[in-house]
């Protein structure tokens, strides 16, 4: 991930460089390799190459280039999934109108898209500050999963009144998502195991915790009249601990959606602007370096894992206290696996996670609508997966093409030193 | 006893060798440098496959071809978009997961109207030995699949260790910067080392499909390609430990099945379904510090960032 080392390519592509370029740009590490040259003090090596500087692009022609790119790979992926519905006999048109049916159009349906957004942003948010930082918490599912639990447990358990238990619960939700990848952050502060495994592991093992709980009626097993078959899931939320409605231009949502968009907004500012923010890119970037430079991994890095289990955590329990309102071992729902695309597709930048978890949440409040058009709903599963793809591939194609362009320069160089 | 030993012993080969076949590929991607997630994904498309394969042309051997071939394709894009394109390699595992879920759940569903048996590959008794009591019927009596494992370690443990291609894959994972200068193209071998995954993983699924379920589900591999990197680095990214790896897992995964067969039924079934995974965790927390990781794993390479 350094720059090119050798002074020939070096000082190609200064305009990367500049300030803010880094929104789009590949430094957000998903793509690696190719680095904008920092602009090395000692640089008199780089005499050769001055005289090229000039046929370097400006930033903004490459911004538009790699804005062109994404709406192209977009604009495939959109064909991609029309002919997909079609290679079955469905029709693109109905299915497109079903999904904006179901997620804008019909009465209320926005309103719904947003709730389901807020437990995207808030997953895919926490997968931006843990991958920023180099920790792969790819088990936010699980984490999900745990925060319902916590949440479920104090509202169902603790004494107070409904206010508080509402409140506690999504903190408990926070703490039981930030524990279960804490346990993550632990093994690999202490013992070196791989984060990205450990966290995966973990996901397979927390519906199975959830699932022991609320089959026993000793713990959190629904024994009112109501469950008269015993299936195994918690009593459902008294309503006053619900979380409040918020009427918003006629449609309903509650106040955890507000909630989850100054939290995106809080954060996003913070890993822009903050010495946190700083401190977790360095981290990302660069073990070694970060370290001299006073960066401690287990704290930082660490950290940042179990912020992101918290907000992972923090959207199950908002789920449960905000639609679900009843405890059962599928809790996490996606929204963990679904979040976590997010964060890809909005390309480790927090400000895009809004925009795309809605994008994600109209695929999953429009799949519901998909009945009547005869195609199954998983076919939204594959348009999420045919974009986080088409999110890929712009940066690797802009990659292949620095390759090609320093390898111009830096023949161009040698030939021009060959000249006595 | 002896009996319900032999109903706990079956199972677990069985579900050790469908580990093994993948953890084997996954192995041979690691020593190269690359942590290839997308083993869950290789081994769903290769037990899809394979099912349709079998459903359609009535041959289970057809189907298993197939599912191979599955297994490649997911290694090919896995391979270009990490070791080409210069992806981040954990991003393209993600997304071709993600991928494998919804192209197979979603053609499940379409294509074959959620229900598909293609017949199973039959089981070949070996004569005498399957008689031998204990293990005779686990180790002797399995699908004529369950076989293949033997030479597939013994090839597997050749080229990684006995020919030029192999010492090339081990040098890429260990330190490409002086493998690129000894004049090895780094990321071809690491590409072809994903490749090697795809065809193991994909057989893997088939196996899974065609051997011992005969047919397909939904998400049927249920994590259990993570559950083969798992055995890689609980192994320390040795094959012999690799291999203790996925019999030991293999083993948990088998318990879910076993123990209501023998009588023992008051373990929840919640406890048995996390067994595996929790034994991984703990089995990495026990191993991960002593294990010879190589060096350049999952690290990406390009020529002159080192």
């Amino acid at each position: 991930m350094t720059a090119p080392g050798s002074g020939l390519v070096g000082s190609v592509e200064p305009a990367r460089a500049t300030p803010g370029g880094g929104d789009n740009g590949p430094d957000d590490g998903l793509v690696g390799s190719v680095e904008p040259a920092r602009a090395t003090p000692g640089g008199g090596d780089n005499g050769p190459d001055d005289g090229l500087v000039g046929s370097v692009e400006p930033a903004s022609r490459r911004f538009a280039l790699q804005a062109g790119l994404f709406a192209a790979f977009f604009a495939v992926a959109v064909v991609v999934s029309g002919a997909l519905v079609a290679s079955v006999g469905g029709s693109p048109t109905e299915v497109l109108d079903a999904l904006i049916d179901g997620s804008l159009r019909s009465p209320g349906a926005w309103g719904r898209t947003l709730v389901e957004m807020a437990p995207l942003a808030l997953v895919g948010l926490g997968v931006v500050v843990a991958f920023r930082a180099g920790y792969y918490n790819i088990g936010t599912e699980g984490q999900v999963a745990m925060g319902a639990l916590g949440a479920a447990v104090v509202v169902l358990k603790a004494p107070g009144p409904a206010w508080m238990l509402m409140v506690l619960g999504l903190a408990a939700g926070a703490a039981a998502g930030g524990f279960w990848a804490g346990l993550a952050a632990v093994a690999h502060a202490r013992r070196r195991v791989d984060v990205l495994i450990s966290t995966l592991l973990l996901t397979f093992v927390a519906p199975n915790v959830i699932l022991f709980l609320v089959a026993r009626d000793y713990l959190l097993l629904d024994t009112t009249e109501a469950n008269t078959r015993r299936a195994s899931q918690s009593e459902r939320l008294p309503e006053s601990t619900h979380l409040p409605d918020v009427e918003l231009f006629g449609n309903t949502v509650h106040v955890g959606v507000p909630v989850a968009v100054l939290i995106v907004a809080a954060v996003a500012f913070l890993l822009a602007r903050s010495v946190w923010g700083l401190k977790l890119r360095m981290l990302g970037r660069n073990l070694q370096t970060a370290r001299r430079a006073g960066v401690r991994p287990g704290a930082v890095g660490g950290g940042a894992l179990v912020i992101s289990g918290a907000a992972a955590g923090l959207a199950g329990g908002m789920f449960l206290t905000g639609a679900a309102f009843r405890l059962q071992h599928l809790i996490a729902n996606d929204f963990g696996w679904h979040g976590l695309l997010v964060a890809l597709v909005a390309r480790l930048n927090p400000v895009g996670v809004l925009p795309v978890a809605f994008f994600f949440a109209s695929l999953r409040t429009g799949g519901g609508f998909l009945t009547a058009t005869g195609v199954s709903r998983t076919v939204t599963d594959v348009i999420q997966a045919l974009f986080v793809v088409a999110a890929l591939l712009p940066a690797a194609v802009m990659v292949v093409r620095d390759r090609r362009v320093a390898r111009r320069l830096a023949l161009r160089s040698a030939a021009a030193e060959a000249v006595p | 006893m002896i009996a319900d030993l032999e109903t706990i012993i079956e199972p677990t080969i069985r579900l050790a060798v469908l580990l093994l076949f993948a953890a084997l590929g996954e192995y041979v991607a690691e020593r190269a440098g690359t942590i290839n997630i997308s083993v869950e994904a290789m081994m769903l498309a290769g037990a899809y496959a394979a099912a349709l394969g079998a459903a359609e042309t009535g041959s289970p051997v057809l189907g298993a071809a197939l599912g191979v071939v599955a297994g490649l394709a997911v290694a090919a894009m896995q391979a270009h978009l990490s070791h080409n394109l210069d992806v981040n390699q954990f991003v393209v595992g993600i997304a071709l997961s993600t991928l494998a879920i919804g192209v197979t759940t979603f053609l499940f569903h379409e294509i074959s109207g959620s229900s598909m048996a293609g017949g199973l590959l039959h089981v070949v008794e070996v004569p005498v030995l399957s008689d031998i009591p204990l293990i005779g019927e686990a180790l002797f009596g399995q699908p004529w699949p369950t076989y293949l494992i033997a030479p597939a370690v013994a090839a597997v443990w050749w080229t990684v260790h006995r020919t030029g291609w192999g010492l090339e894959v081990r040098a890429v994972g260990e330190n490409p910067t002086a493998a690129d200068m000894s004049g090895v193209p780094v990321l071809a071998r690491r590409r072809q080392a994903i490749y090697v995954c795809g065809l193991l993983s994909g057989f893997s699924g088939s196996y899974l499909a065609v051997a011992l379920v005969g047919g397909f589900s939904q998400n049927m591999t249920a994590g259990k390609g993570f559950i083969a990197i798992a055995a890689v680095l609980f192994g320390g990214w040795r094959l012999w430990g690799t291999i203790t790896g996925a019999l030991l897992f293999g083993f948990a995964d088998a318990l879910g099945v076993a123990l209501p067969a023998v009588g023992i039924e008051n373990v929840p079934g919640a406890v048995l379904d996390s067994m595996p995974f929790v034994l991984a965790f703990a089995g990495l927390l026990v191993f991960a510090t002593r294990a010879r990781k190589p060096d350049a794993l999952a690290e990406p390479f390009s020529r002159g960032a080192a």
